[in-house]
C-alpha cells in the first residue's frame, strides 16, 4: 500500500460526484412531497411535543408545585433538562466554529445539521428556566438587567444572571452563524425553485445573494469572523452553566474542575446526539456518500476523547474528595457512589466512561450499526450526569433532618419527553425546508474542486 | 525521495557554549547560596522550582510529539524533531529529580513538604487522614512510576523517529517507515491518557502538596496548561535560533506552518487564562476558608504584585501580541511571545511554590531564587544540544514530511 492511502486523511466523499448531483441529492427532500415515513415520524414527535404543552398548562395553571421538586431538592428535572439541552447544543457551534478554525474539512458534512441541532436544543433548554420562574410572563423583566418598580436591579453577582447573558449570546450568535452559512444555499434553492411563491420565499431568505466574487469574498470574511466570535462562546456557555453550581458551597457542586469538565461533557453529549440523528438522516436521504463511514469514525474519535476527559474529571473529583479531608466532600461523593442514587451514578459512569471504550476498536467506530447502541447510551449517560450532579448533591444537604428523596412527577416526565418532541419536530421540519448539508461547501470540498487537485488539509 | 537538507545538523557551537556558561553560572550561584546553612530552606524550594521548570519543558515536548501523532498532523512533522530533542531527556530529568527527593527525605530542620513532619500531621484532624497518600515512601513510588512511564514512551517515540532517518535516500525502507509511523500513531492515544493522569498527579504531588491542606480539582489541568505553553515556547525558540543561523530549511518555515504554531501558542495562552480564572473565581466566590487561604496569601502584600504580573505576562501581553493573524505567521513575534511565556512559566511556578517557603518569605529575586534555574536550564540545554548534534534536525524519514513541505491551510 502506498504512503498516501495509509497516512492521509480519507477523502470527504466515497465517490466522484458532480455539482449537479450534489444539488439534486441534497435538495431532494426539500423539493419532493414528504414521504410516508416522514409523516409517521412527525406525527409521533409532534404528539410528544403536545405532552410539553400539557405539562406547561399544568405548570402555569397550578404552579411549579406540580413538579417533583422538594426541599432540599429545589432544582429538579428543570435544571437537569436545561443543562442537558444546552450540552446537546454544544456540538453544533464546536463543529461549525472551532473545527472551521482548525481547518477540519470533514466538518462540512455534519456542520449544517449540527448547527440546526444547536439552535433547536437551545430553544428546548430555555423553556425550563423560563417556566421554573413560575411566572414566565414576568420573567422577561426579572431576567433582563432592568430596574424593577422598587428600583431593584437584577443580581449581577448571580451566575444565574450570567447564564442569561451567556445562553442568549450563544443562541443569537449560533443562529446568525448558521444563517450566514445558509445564505448561498438559499440562493441555490431559489434558483432551482419552480413555484413563484417558493421562489419568492427562498429569495427573501437569500438576501439577494448573487454569487458574485465580491459577495463570496464578503461571505468568507463574515464566516471567518463569526467562527472567531463563536469559538470563545462554545467554551463560555457551558463554563457559565457550570458556575451555576460551582460557585456555591454545596459539596459535589463546589469543585474547581467544573468549567472544563462541563465543556468536555457538553461536546461529548453534543456529538453523541449529532451521531444519533445524522445516521438516520443519511440513511433516509441516501446521503451515505457524503456523510461517510470516515465521518462517523472521526466523530467517534471526538466522542472517545471527550469521554475520557469526562472520565478524568470523575476520577479527579473522587480522588480530591478523599484527599481534601473535608467530611462533607467525602460524604457527598460516597453518597453518590453507594447512596440512594447509586443506580444513577453507576448508570452515568458506565454509559459515559466504560461503554465508550469500545470505540477503541476501528471496526466499531466505522460501523453505524455497531456504534449506535453506544451513542444511545451516551445520550442516556449524559442526561444522568446532570441528574447526578443536581439531585444527588442536593437531596442530602448539611441538615440531615431535611434529607429527602427526589421523585419526578408525571408533569416532570411530560415536560422532559415533550422537550424531545419539540426538538425532534423542529429537526424534522428542518430536514424538509433547509438543506441538511451545506451545498456550497460540499461543492468546494468535493474531489476535484480543489485547484491543485489535492485534498484540503 | 531525497531530503538532503533534512540531514542538517548543528555545526556551530554557540548553543553548547551558552549552555555550559549558564550551567556553570548557576552552579557557582547555587554554591554561594549553599555555603550558608541558613539558605538551605530557600534553596530547596527554588531548586524544586527549577526542577519543575525543566520538567515542564521536557514533558511538554513529549506531549507535543504524542499530540502530533494522535492527530496525524502534517504541519508539525518538520518541527517534531525539535520537540523530540527535548523529550529525549526524561532520564536527565529523573536524575535532576533526585535532589528533590533528597531534600524531602533528608532535611529535618525544615520541611520542603510539610507533610514530612509526621508529628504535625498525626495531630492535625484533617491532615492525619491524608497520611496514607502523603508519606515519603508512597511519594517516591509514585514519582518512580511516573518517570518510568514517561521514560518508556519518550524512548519509544524518539527512537522510532530517529530510526526512520535511516531511510533518507533509501527507498526500500519507506514501507517500514510507514509501519513505524502507524505504530507511533497507535500508541500515542494510550500514552496521552497515561500522560493526563501522570502529569496531573505529579503536579498534585510535587507542587500542590506543598500546602497539604489545600486542594483544587482543577490543579492538574492548570499544571497541564503551563506544561503545553512551555513546550510550545521552547520549540518556537529553538526553531527561531536555528532559523537565525540558517540551519533550518526555509520550506518548512512558510506562513502556514508558522501560523499553525503561532495559533497553538495563542490558543494555549487563552486556555491558561481560562483555567486560571476559573480556578481563582470559583474559590474566591465560594469563600470557604480552607480554600481561600491559598489565594488570600497570594493576594496580599507584595505577593499581589506577583499575582498581577502573572496575569499580565501569561495572558494579557501575549494575547495582544499574538491576536493579529500576521503576528501568528511571524517567527520573530512567535519567538518574542515564547520568551514572554517562558518568563511567565517561571513566574507561575514561583507563584505556586515560593509562598510556601514560610509565611515571612517575601517575593524577591536573589541568587538563591535564580541560581538553580540557571543551573538546570543550562544542563537541559546542554543535553538538548548533544541530541541535536548527533541527530538530524528534521525527522527526515517521516513518510509525511513531503506533505509537510507542501502544507497549506
Amino acid at each position: 500500500m502506498s504512503v498516501d492511502t495509509i497516512l492521509r486523511p480519507a477523502p470527504l466523499t466515497t465517490r466522484e460526484v458532480s455539482f449537479q448531483e450534489l444539488d439534486n441529492d441534497i435538495n431532494r427532500p426539500l423539493e419532493s412531497f414528504p414521504t410516508f415515513r416522514w409523516w409517521i415520524a412527525i406525527s409521533i414527535t409532534s404528539g410528544m411535543a403536545t405532552l410539553f404543552l400539557v405539562g406547561i398548562y399544568y405548570t402555569v395553571f397550578y404552579g411549579i408545585g406540580t413538579w417533583g421538586n422538594n426541599n432540599p431538592v429545589g432544582w429538579g428535572f428543570a435544571i437537569v433538562n436545561f443543562v442537558f439541552w444546552i450540552g446537546i447544543g454544544h456540538a453544533g457551534t464546536l463543529i461549525s466554529a472551532i473545527l472551521f478554525l482548525l481547518r477540519q474539512a470533514w466538518r462540512t458534512a455534519i456542520a449544517r445539521f449540527a448547527e440546526a441541532m444547536t439552535i433547536f436544543a437551545v430553544i428546548c433548554a430555555l423553556q425550563f428556566p423560563l417556566f421554573h420562574t413560575g411566572r414566565p410572563w414576568l420573567a422577561a423583566f426579572w431576567l433582563l438587567p432592568l430596574p424593577n418598580h422598587n428600583d431593584i436591579w437584577v443580581n449581577f453577582r448571580s451566575p444565574l444572571l450570567w447564564d442569561v447573558f451567556a445562553v442568549s449570546t450563544y443562541g443569537l450568535v449560533s443562529f446568525m452563524f448558521w444563517y450566514t452559512g445558509l445564505v448561498p444555499d438559499f440562493a441555490t434553492i431559489r434558483d432551482r425553485a419552480k413555484h413563484p411563491i417558493r421562489k419568492m420565499a427562498y429569495g427573501i431568505l437569500s438576501l439577494g445573494w448573487t454569487g458574485s466574487h465580491r459577495a463570496w469574498q464578503h461571505y468568507e470574511k463574515a464566516y471567518l469572523l463569526f467562527a472567531g466570535f463563536a469559538t470563545p462562546l462554545v467554551l463560555s456557555v457551558h463554563s457559565v452553566v457550570s458556575f451555576d453550581f460551582a460557585v456555591s458551597v454545596i459539596p459535589g457542586w463546589h469543585t474547581t474542575i467544573f468549567p472544563p469538565y462541563f465543556v468536555a461533557g457538553a461536546i461529548f453529549s453534543g456529538f453523541g446526539m449529532v451521531a444519533t440523528l445524522i445516521i438516520i438522516m443519511r440513511k433516509m436521504f441516501k446521503l451515505e456518500y457524503l456523510v461517510t463511514d470516515d465521518h462517523l469514525e472521526l466523530m467517534n474519535k471526538v466522542i472517545i476523547t471527550t469521554s475520557m476527559m469526562v472520565g478524568f474529571a470523575y476520577i479527579t473529583e473522587l480522588f480530591i474528595a478523599w484527599y481534601s479531608g473535608v467530611a462533607y466532600e467525602r460524604y457527598a461523593f460516597m453518597n453518590r457512589a453507594v447512596g440512594p442514587y447509586a443506580w444513577a451514578y453507576w448508570t452515568m459512569f458506565s454509559c459515559n466512561v466504560i461503554f465508550p471504550q469500545l470505540l477503541w476498536f476501528k471496526k466499531i467506530r466505522r460501523s453505524a450499526l455497531l456504534m449506535y447502541p453506544i451513542i444511545i447510551l451516551i445520550n442516556v449517560g449524559m442526561w444522568f450526569e446532570r441528574f447526578v450532579i443536581v439531585v444527588s448533591s442536593l437531596h442530602r444537604d448539611y441538615l440531615p433532618s431535611s434529607w429527602d428523596y427526589f421523585t419526578p412527577t408525571i408533569i416532570d416526565w411530560f415536560l422532559f419527553i415533550g422537550s424531545f418532541g419539540i426538538f425532534l419536530t423542529l429537526m424534522l421540519l428542518f430536514c424538509r425546508f433547509l438543506p441538511t448539508i451545506s451545498i456550497a461547501e460540499a461543492k468546494a470540498f468535493s474531489p476535484g474542486a480543489q485547484p491543485s487537485g489535492a485534498h484540503h488539509e | 525521495m531525497k531530503n538532503t537538507e533534512s540531514t542538517l545538523q548543528i555545526e556551530a557551537k554557540p548553543l553548547k557554549t551558552a549552555a555550559i556558561i549558564l550551567a556553570l553560572l548557576g552552579a557557582v550561584l547555587s554554591g554561594i547560596v549553599l555555603s550558608d546553612k541558613a539558605n538551605y530552606s530557600v534553596f530547596s524550594f527554588s531548586y524544586l522550582l527549577a526542577f519543575i521548570f525543566v520538567w515542564t519543558a521536557v514533558i511538554g515536548c513529549l506531549f507535543f510529539v504524542a499530540l502530533h501523532h494522535v492527530t496525524g498532523a502534517v504541519w508539525s512533522v518538520a518541527y517534531r524533531r525539535i520537540a523530540e530533542s527535548f523529550a529525549s531527556n526524561v532520564g536527565i530529568i529523573f536524575i535532576l529529580f533526585l535532589p528533590v527527593a533528597y531534600f524531602t527525605y533528608a532535611y529535618k530542620d525544615f520541611h520542603l513538604y510539610s507533610w514530612m513532619d509526621h508529628h504535625h500531621m498525626e495531630e492535625h484532624p484533617v491532615l492525619a487522614g491524608k497520611l496514607p497518600y502523603l508519606n515519603f515512601n508512597f511519594f517516591a513510588i509514585r514519582a518512580f512510576a511516573f518517570f518510568a512511564i514517561w521514560f518508556l514512551f519518550s524512548r519509544f517515540f524518539v527512537k522510532s523517529s530517529v530510526q526512520q532517518d535511516a531511510s533518507i535516500g533509501n527507498s526500500d525502507l519507506q514501507a517500514k517507515n510507514v509501519r513505524t509511523t502507524k505504530k507511533m500513531r497507535d500508541l500515542s492515544g494510550p500514552f496521552i491518557i497515561l500522560f493526563a493522569y501522570t502529569t496531573s498527579f505529579a503536579g498534585i504531588d510535587w507542587i500542590m502538596s506543598l500546602d497539604p491542606l489545600w486542594f483544587s480539582t482543577m490543579y492538574g489541568v492548570y499544571i497541564f496548561s503551563g506544561v503545553v505553553l512551555t513546550a510550545l515556547s521552547v520549540i518556537s525558540l529553538t526553531l527561531f535560533s536555528l532559523e537565525k543561523k540558517g540551519l533550518f530549511p526555509k520550506e518548512y518555515l512558510k506562513k502556514d506552518h508558522l501560523y499553525s504554531l503561532g495559533a497553538l501558542l495563542f490558543a494555549f495562552s487563552c486556555f491558561w487564562a481560562y483555567i486560571a480564572f476559573s480556578q481563582f473565581m470559583l474559590i474566591w466566590y465560594a469563600n470557604i476558608p480552607e480554600e481561600t487561604e491559598w489565594f488570600y496569601h497570594r493576594m496580599h502584600g507584595s505577593w499581589l504584585t506577583v499575582t498581577i504580573a502573572l496575569a499580565l505576562i501569561r495572558f494579557v501581553i501575549p494575547f495582544f501580541m499574538m491576536l493579529s493573524r500576521h503576528a501568528k505567521m511571524n517567527i520573530k513575534m512567535i519567538a518574542a511571545v515564547s520568551v514572554v511565556q517562558l518568563v511567565g512559566q517561571w513566574i507561575d511556578l514561583y507563584w505556586l511554590i515560593m509562598p510556601h517557603v514560610n509565611k515571612e518569605y517575601q517575593p524577591s529575586l536573589g541568587i538563591a531564587e535564580v541560581g538553580p534555574t540557571l543551573l538546570l536550564t543550562g544542563l537541559l540545554l546542554f543535553f538538548v544540544h548533544r541530541f541535536m548534534s548527533k541527530n538530524s534536525l528534521i525527522a527526515g524519514g517521516d513518510p509525511v514530511l513531503d506533505r509537510c513541505k507542501s502544507f497549506h491551510l
